[in-house]
């Protein structure tokens, strides 16, 4: 009699599990004719991506929580199956002039779409909205899918955003990425494994840099002092917008790590072919 | 002892109207899903209306069918409509999922979707703005014939996508059909429903022994049941009015067989 591993089926149930997740999001009732596309992505292919995750978390707090559990993940050696779903949003079919793109006419959006066409910071745009609609709605069909399967499961911007930098799902201007496994219980959202990984002061200070509003005292006088401690009037410190230049270069070397290793990437690929 | 009978047919009867309630139930629990789908960063940034009733899908159904003529010169438009239109008065009742944020608070994350590298500014430079904010009224002001008071914020318009999903998905595991359509959200808007969003969907939901959001026949505002039986109401009166027959005088015979 075989005897299977409980941990070993469900490290190999993600891939079976992602094609349904696929299927779903293949099937959904899209509204605006979008061509929804579909990858995912399994082993050392991932692991670039979670290269960017780390390098990329170095100047985003949300990008690092989702690194430090892949990171995790894969040093224990538990596998995580990236489903990518995404559509080309760039042009319109439709013909509907419905003016959510900010043009009175798909012709008009058309036109200064193929002129304008550029990455932001993580898709790129311009973008006929009921496009992104479809998107949308294939994510929730895949992600309902996988949920229904009772497999971990997280939707996130940024693998979809690091999988179109690097040459994933060509010809999509978005892209989100569904992280299948590690196993476990809410791994992708509480997060135990990021034990750690801030101390108070951190955490002070990102409140205040987030949510300034909490922090100030009565406004009244136009000035409010910042609320340092319990006794903030003795020595009262403000709030006051400043220019950041370690911030400023810190981004800059972020970015330029980001693109040697999308070259680096890129190369490979070039290579195999 | 205590009964409920259910039945669809004949439309808004009783036991129709039973049959109905399980419908609104269900588009309960799809505003519920639509509630709870994923959204970025968390944010709360949907709002939902239910309409049912005999009246207020009429009155959905025409302004449908008024949007119809908005873009004369695309004739997919036209008659995508008109079938939408149909579709509305055969539902039980439509949910409406609207974005409060799309229209005037941005996500700010500068992520490209909506103007590529112009980011969040491709929004904010078409948009009466100040302090950094949008106000929606002076924006729309500039642009009253748009169907959506666009440009959106993108990040926002694919949340609404989830949201949608969401909905539509539940309602597939409540075995109630649905469809994801522009034109009903557009429509409802322009009747007041989601009124604190920029945009819109409408899922017509419908609990009947036939989808009717699938299978449609081309030319559907000509040839929908509602219209068969119309006029099959009409050609039985007539075929009626062709042998005046005295029932209780007569019965007619078989041909060439004696009585």
């Amino acid at each position: 009699m075989s005897i299977i591993d409980g941990i070993q089926a469900v490290n190999e149930n993600l891939l079976a599990v992602a094609k349904v997740g696929a299927s779903a999001a293949l099937r959904a009732p899209v509204m605006a004719k979008s061509k929804v596309r579909t990858e995912i992505i399994t082993g050392e292919d991932f692991l670039p991506l979670v290269e960017l995750a780390g390098i990329a978390g170095e100047i985003n707090q949300f990008v690092q929580g989702d690194y430090l559990v892949a990171k995790k993940a894969l040093e224990a050696g538990t596998p995580i199956v990236e489903l990518l779903i995404g559509v080309d949003a760039t042009l319109s079919d439709l013909a509907w002039n419905c003016g959510a793109c900010g043009f009175d006419t798909c012709a008009e959006f058309n036109r200064y779409s193929r002129e304008h066409k550029s990455p932001g910071k993580y898709m790129i745009g311009p973008s006929c909205n009921w496009k992104l609609l479809d998107h949308g709605i294939a994510m929730s069909y895949g992600a309902a899918a996988i949920s229904a399967m009772n497999v971990e499961c997280r939707m996130q911007a940024d693998y979809g955003s690091f999988a179109l930098l690097l040459g994933h799902m060509a010809g999509c201007s978005m892209c989100v990425g569904i992280s299948l496994g590690p196993y476990g219980e809410s791994v992708w959202y509480n997060r135990v494994d990021s034990v750690d990984s801030f101390d108070m002061s951190e955490h002070m200070e990102f409140m205040q840099n987030t949510l300034p509003q909490m922090f100030i005292s009565f406004p009244g006088d136009g000035r409010p002092p910042f609320k340092s401690g319990p006794v903030w009037g003795k020595e009262p410190r403000y709030f006051k917008p400043v220019e950041d230049p370690e911030l400023m270069a810190k981004q800059q070397k972020v970015g330029a790590r980001i693109g040697e290793i999308i070259a680096r990437e890129m190369a490979k690929k070039a290579a195999k072919k | 002892m205590p009964r409920i009978d259910l039945s669809d047919w004949p439309p808004y009867s009783s036991p129709d109207l039973a049959r109905r309630e399980g419908s609104i139930a269900a588009t309960k629990l799809m505003a519920n899903a639509a509630f709870t789908a994923p959204k970025s960063g968390a944010c709360p940034n949907i709002e939902c209306t239910i309409v049912y009733g005999q009246d207020e899908l009429e009155a959905i159904a025409k302004k449908v069918e008024e949007l119809s003529l908005v873009n004369p010169k695309t004739k997919l438009w036209k008659t995508t409509s008109r079938s939408e239109a149909v579709m509305v008065r055969e539902s039980d009742c439509v949910l409406f999922i609207g974005s409060t944020y799309a229209g005037d608070v941005l996500f700010d994350v500068d992520c490209g979707l909506c103007g590529g590298s112009e980011q969040c500014s491709y929004v904010y430079n078409k948009k009466a703005t100040k302090y950094g904010h949008i106000d929606p009224f002076e924006s729309k002001a500039a642009n009253p014939e748009r169907l959506v008071n666009g440009p959106l914020c993108s990040q926002w318009v694919n949340d609404l996508g989830i949201a949608v999903g969401s909905a539509a998905f539940v309602a597939g595991r409540l075995l109630v059909d649905t469809r994801p359509l522009m034109s009903v959200g557009v429509a409802g808007q322009k009747l007041g429903y989601c009124p604190n969003s920029e945009i819109a969907v409408g899922l017509p939901v419908a609990s009947l022994a036939k989808n009717p959001y699938v299978d449609i026949i081309p030319d559907y505002q000509y040839l929908h049941l509602n219209k068969v039986i119309k006029k099959t109401r009409k050609d039985y009166a007539l075929a009626r009015m062709v042998h005046w027959f005295d029932y209780r005088g007569w019965y007619p015979k078989d041909k060439g067989k004696e009585e």
